[in-house]
């Protein structure tokens, strides 16, 4: 009964007009963003944070989770047309919305990915709503090493499945721990590796270095990308037929259900949902021969795990404090900027802000629907734009956002310096994600370990008496060490 | 060879943050304080060596060919994109050394000017509309509707 009020006040608080009105203007961009082939959610994130600082913490963070889903919806809507994702976690869609696309059947796939993407939506906000003060209660047993364990646990998975070096995953992750040691010591006060700086003293600012390595980098890999000739579908196209609901259903509730418990492990994500989501549909449909040919249920399942794992990686992000994603270490560092520490007393904290944010995915889940079926054309239109001509809009952006946070030109520098040393990560395959966990996260982790260490007189085999601790340590060595440990098993076995 | 040059680059350049940060967190500050606390200097000491460490494994990586295939530059390798990409880089680094000067919204506006008309080579008008037209936009949203006021430089221009 408590739970259900909670919902509701929580609906309360989304359907305020201004929290509709900002959560229609997030989801509206995010939609746009999501458009452009390689500005993926965390750059959408990124590059509009600044515009939400002046806003209420529950409207902004409304705002931003509505740009985080949108982007989804119009990621797919760019795989669908012109085959080229808009963000990694529709990169499976291509595969059948592209084939679908060039048989004339656009507007089914751009349907079914839409009622996909809603319903999963649905899906997982019961279970999240459900999930998340389960994992609150569960939490709240937590001490300083428990958190330490937890901290690792979440820079694993973030490393474990980012791009195609683990090693420099977890390179990067150092590179953010250390950014995050300069500013004053959080213990003494006492400055460290400022150089007399008076800028530096604040540390370096996540927001800034985000803009710097998602967007400006981003950007800058896409600078030579032409125009596109997206394949034309009509709104009196985008109706399904029986046949195609009847093939679909039961993969976007597969799809809904894997996709938000992969959404909750931290750092499995939407985009390794929606390749899991394509494989089991792949082996249980009765048309496997369709497959790779324009498959509705290839669309249908993988639209529906990455929407709902949008919504499973807020489970961690809220309750623990451990960003389930690239997109959630971006959210988790905007929960910070507005004064609000996610965790297992956030529930108990700020009910209000919690819920109605939850709420608020809902109803920008039904604004998605209700916009994207009878836009999508029209949002399509976007991809006929010479990048050339966008470009430089966004880059006045990300800098203008750079300078907004704290008014003061240094952010200006910062997320251009930035930007040159996410341009080459991005083309020498190193992940901008663990360095922005590390930042964010490495302040915390000090704390935590400063206060294990106290606990324990600096002695830290405390962690192999804490049985959680254990477990999670046991589970963050198996996420890093485990394709090696396989690789490693399946080279002997081959000898 | 040739093709793991800049990863082996990239190990040497973490590694050598990792001494620093790990050099300067242990001559400058202590790692453990009373009663087996951590000192200031242990999380950039742990990090400096944790860089040094992933640095090395970068390295060893590139050495022993275990570099996947398709690292070979992240999409963008024609020679004409990165010469593109460094005179955007060259000419935003100018926008931003000029705002103190001409002002933020003055700055960036000749930044989308001369991206759109020369880089691009959209034309001298649509150039100047779109720098004009970015800027306008920019202080409606950030300077008249978010009350951010933005540098004016000498013009005093959106401040």
């Amino acid at each position: 009964m408590e739970l259900l009020d909670q919902i509701l006040g929580g609906f309360a608080t989304a359907a305020t007009p201004v929290n509709l009105m900002y959560c229609f203007i997030g989801v509206v961009l995010g939609t746009v963003i999501g458009l452009l082939p390689g500005l993926g959610s965390a750059t959408g994130v990124a590059l509009l944070l600044p515009l939400t600082l002046t806003l209420e913490p529950v409207t902004a963070l409304i705002m931003l989770a509505g740009i985080y889903y949108g982007t989804q919806y119009g990621a797919t809507i760019s795989s669908v047309l012109i085959a080229t994702p808009g963000d990694s976690a529709t990169v499976v869609t291509t595969i059948e919305g592209y084939q679908m696309a060039r048989k004339g059947r656009a507007g089914p796939a751009l349907a079914i990915a839409a009622v996909a993407s809603f319903l999963a939506g649905t899906i997982s906000i019961v279970l999240l709503m459900t999930l998340a003060p389960l994992f609150a209660r569960f939490a709240l047993n937590f001490g300083p090493p428990e958190t330490v364990a937890l901290m690792v646990l979440g820079f694993a998975g973030v490393i474990g499945f980012s791009g195609t070096s683990r090693t420099k995953g977890l390179a990067m992750a150092a590179f953010g721990l250390a950014m995050a040691t300069i500013g004053l010591d959080p213990q003494t006060g006492a400055p460290r590796f400022t150089f007399g700086n008076v800028e530096l003293l604040g540390g370096i600012g996540f927001l800034e270095v985000v803009i710097g390595l998602f967007a400006v980098a981003e950007v800058m890999s896409q600078v030579h990308r032409g125009a596109s000739a997206p394949i034309r579908t009509r709104f009196r196209d985008m109706l399904l037929t029986r046949e195609d609901w009847r093939r679909s259903r039961m993969g976007i509730v597969r799809g809904g259900f894997l996709g938000f418990f992969m959404g909750v492990l931290p750092g499995a994500g939407a985009t390794l949902a929606s390749f899991f989501s394509y494989d089991v549909e792949r082996r249980v449909s009765r048309h496997r021969d369709e497959f790779g040919n324009g498959a509705i249920e290839g669309v249908a399942g993988p639209e529906a795990a990455n929407n709902a794992a949008v919504n499973g990686a807020f489970v961690p992000t809220l309750t623990l404090g451990i960003p389930g994603s690239g997109t959630t270490a971006v959210l988790l560092g905007a929960f910070l900027l507005f004064g609000i520490q996610p965790g297992p007393l956030l529930l108990e904290q700020q009910p209000d802000l919690v819920w109605g944010l939850i709420a608020s995915f809902y109803i920008g889940n039904v604004i998605l629907l209700f916009l994207n079926l009878p836009l999508a054309p029209a949002f399509a239109s976007i991809l006929r734009l010479r990048y050339g001509m966008l470009y430089p809009l966004i880059l006045l952006l990300c800098f203008v956002g750079a300078y907004a946070i704290e008014n003061r030109l240094w952010g200006v520098w910062l997320a251009f310096a930035f930007g040159v040393i996410g341009y080459f990560m991005k083309r020498y395959d190193y992940p901008a994600a663990p360095v922005i966990l590390g930042l964010i996260l490495g302040g915390l982790f000090e704390e935590a370990l400063m206060q294990t260490s106290s606990m324990s007189g600096g002695d830290f085999t405390i962690f192999f008496q804490r049985p959680i601790a254990l477990v999670l340590f046991v589970l963050a060595a198996l996420v890093i060490l485990g394709p090696y440990i396989a690789k490693g098993v399946s080279r002997l076995s081959r000898r | 060879m040739r093709e793991k040059v800049p990863d082996l680059i990239g190990a040497g350049l973490l590694m050598a943050l990792g001494v620093a940060f790990a050099v300067g967190a242990a001559l400058n500050f202590q790692l453990f304080g009373e009663g087996g606390r951590i000192g200031s200097g242990f999380m950039p000491f742990a990090a400096g060596v944790l860089l040094v460490a992933f640095g090395a494994m970068v390295g060893g990586e590139a050495l022993l060919g275990r570099r996947p295939e398709d690292e070979s530059g992240g999409g963008t390798g024609e020679e004409g994109s990165r010469y593109t990409v460094a005179v955007v880089f060259g000419l935003t680094f100018a926008a931003v050394l000029l705002i103190p000067v001409l002002g933020f919204l003055v700055s960036f506006g000749l930044l989308v000017f001369a991206l759109v008309a020369f880089v691009e080579e959209g034309g001298l008008v649509l150039g100047a509309a779109m720098g004009v037209v970015a800027a306008l936009l920019t202080w409606f949203v950030f300077v008249f509707f978010l009350q951010i006021p933005l540098p004016g430089g000498f013009l005093g221009v959106g401040g």
